[in-house]
């Protein structure tokens, strides 16, 4: 069984993800750009991001067993992956989220 | 473990190791901004360096002051507002006791505020400043968990400013309600002469909110202008910074024109610029009404009292030419004066508009009957008299009746007079017949009543008298167009 959703239905296939940043420092405001930039022009109409600010949210941060922000949560489709450190790259988003490059 | 799962299992911890080690890389390299460590105090965030730059920016930019300080009181952080509110230097606050800036009298709330900073505490205290002027301010304290170190939040509001503008909304709020309730309407333009504000009153004169539209547009001018400007030019000139006092205008307001006493000024601001104008209205259209109706009833009254002597003249004149006696003379005049005095009572009640013929008859006849007798029987089609006809019928029924009551029915006890009225082709036909009286013989001459009948109904009436000296009474027939006789429109 492939990781991702069946290939003739991967258009439909809906993404939850989330962002866990650290307040508005710029690379957490850097991230969450670049998350909605790969989202936008990759999966658009079909994806929801959530960014948590962890200082805010501190429980969420823990039932994900996060360790450090930022990092992106993708929580569906199975199976969840997690990014962390640097979205300034649109390669390194689109391995995160299980998608292919380019 | 299934022997054909194994792969997939390793394929997913090959994931989860890969993950792990490009978590720990991004650490290394300097790629997050926080670490989150689960411990047995609960999750706590490691925040990296420079990843509290932003709030630091955010609070060193806030409108309120926001202090920090240890439990004991000093002041570990002020921002900038804090520094303009006391009037003094970062340096000479921080590192001090957070008390040496309230005053006084205020030192044990203060201790006991800082021990309530748990709870979430606020309070008014009055702070010193730097040149010893005290300002009044809202503390609100807060406790601020700083990763085992107990330390107090405070917020510092500076009443004085908020205070100010307080007091600067509630006068504008205070004005505006003025101006609403203000029975003058009142409108502000602005230097394009747009209307920016109007009143309630202006509202309701221009039939409309007129914001947006020019005065013009909103109030156009009708007819004569009294002072022969315009509204549009009185507001222009206001514009151009002159001011204007209590010029009447009409306006053309959607309910019909008005009458206005309009005053306009410049609107400058605080440095003397010329804004807009300022236009005020006051709606003196019912003054107006009353002052020309007061104007047309003086008219009309001289014309009448003129009428009036004019009409006694005559019947003096006319009632002199035919009795030599005084006596018979001022019987007869005083009687003729007394039917004008009945028509004048009527005149008077209805205005001096249109007067009924049958109330008019009866006022006219009254005197000639007894309470009660009904000798005189009047069936009349009613019809409204202008006044003129009103005084002139009333004269006629006076002769009429003072014959009867002389020669004819009413001079014995028996007789009695039917007074029939109708409207048919545009005339009036009223019938005089008297009955039950003295045989009736023509006279041999015109007497002074058959003269005013006929000068009355035929020369100013163009209509006809028919006297018919019938032995039982006299019948006399009156025909008279109405077109001239008859009152018009206001009669219901």
């Amino acid at each position: 069984m492939s990781e991702e959703a069946p290939a003739g239905d991967v258009a439909q296939v809906l993404y939850l993800l989330r962002l866990y940043v650290t307040g508005n420092t710029p690379r957490s405001l850097r991230a969450v750009e670049a998350v909605r930039g790969v989202c936008e022009e990759h999966l658009r109409g079909r994806y929801r991001l959530e960014v948590i600010d962890i200082h805010q949210q501190p429980e969420l941060a823990r039932s994900e067993q996060l360790v450090a922000a930022p990092t992106l949560v993708k929580r569906h489709p199975l199976p969840a992956r997690r990014l962390v450190g640097d979205m300034s790259r649109n390669d390194r988003v689109l391995a995160g989220l299980g998608l292919p490059a380019g | 473990m299934a022997h054909d799962t194994l792969p997939a299992t390793i394929e997913d911890l090959r994931a989860r190791l890969a993950e792990a080690e490009e978590t720990l890389r991004a650490i290394r390299s300097g790629e997050v901004d926080a670490l989150v460590i689960d411990s047995e105090q609960g999750v706590q965030v490691y925040t990296l360096k420079g990843a509290e730059e932003p709030y630091r920016i955010l609070v060193e930019r806030m409108r309120d002051g926001a202090l920090t300080l240890t439990s004991d009181g000093v002041v570990v952080y002020a921002n900038r507002h804090v520094a303009e509110l006391l009037a003094l230097p970062l340096e000479r606050i921080t590192g001090q006791l957070f008390r040496s800036f309230v005053v006084e009298t205020q030192h044990a709330a203060l201790e006991i505020s800082l021990r309530a900073a748990r709870e979430g505490w606020r309070g008014e205290f009055a702070l010193v400043r730097g040149d010893g002027a005290s300002v009044p301010a809202l503390l609100s304290f807060s406790e601020l968990p700083v990763q085992g170190v107990s330390a107090v939040a405070v917020i510092v509001t500076d009443l004085a400013e908020q205070k100010r503008r307080d007091e600067l909304a509630a006068a504008a709020r205070f004005a505006k309600a003025v101006l609403e309730q203000a029975t003058e309407a009142m409108v502000v333009c602005d230097a394009r002469g747009r209307i920016t504000y109007a009143s309630r009153a202006a509202v309701v004169l221009a039939g409309r909110d007129p914001a947006g539209l020019t005065l013009a547009e909103a109030l156009p001018a009708s007819g004569t202008v009294t002072a022969g400007t315009a509204v549009e030019e009185q507001s222009r000139a206001a514009l151009a910074g002159s001011v204007v006092h209590g010029v009447e205008v009409e306006v053309g307001a959607p309910e019909g024109r008005r009458f206005c006493l309009l005053s306009a000024g410049p609107l400058r601001d605080g440095t003397g610029t010329i804004r807009g104008s300022v236009v005020t209205l006051i709606d003196i259209t019912r003054r107006k009404q009353a002052e020309q109706h007061q104007q047309l009833l003086l008219r009309e009254l001289s014309h009448r009292v003129k009428n009036m002597l004019a009409l006694i003249l005559s019947v003096a004149r006319q009632t002199g030419a035919r009795i030599t006696a005084v006596d018979d003379f001022l019987d007869a005049f005083e009687g003729r004066l007394h039917a004008l005095a009945a028509a004048h009572e009527l005149l008077t009640e209805s205005g001096w508009r249109n007067t009924s013929l049958a109330e008019l008859a009866r006022a006219a006849l009254a005197a000639h009957d007894q309470p009660g007798s009904e000798r005189i029987g009047i069936g009349i089609e009613d019809l409204p008299l202008t006044p003129a006809a009103a005084q002139d019928l009333v004269l006629v029924l006076h002769e009429l009746a003072t014959n009867a009551a002389k020669h004819g029915a009413l001079s014995v006890p028996g007789g009695a007079v039917t007074l029939a009225g109708r409207i048919a082709g545009g005339e009036l036909v009223l019938a005089w017949s008297e009955a039950g009286g003295p045989p009736v013989a023509p006279p041999s001459e015109v007497g002074f009543g058959t003269m005013l009948l006929e000068q009355i109904v035929e020369h100013r009436y163009e209509g006809r008298v028919e006297l018919d000296w019938r032995s039982e009474g006299l019948v006399c027939t009156l025909r008279i167009p109405t077109a001239e006789f008859a009152g018009r429109a206001e009669w219901p």
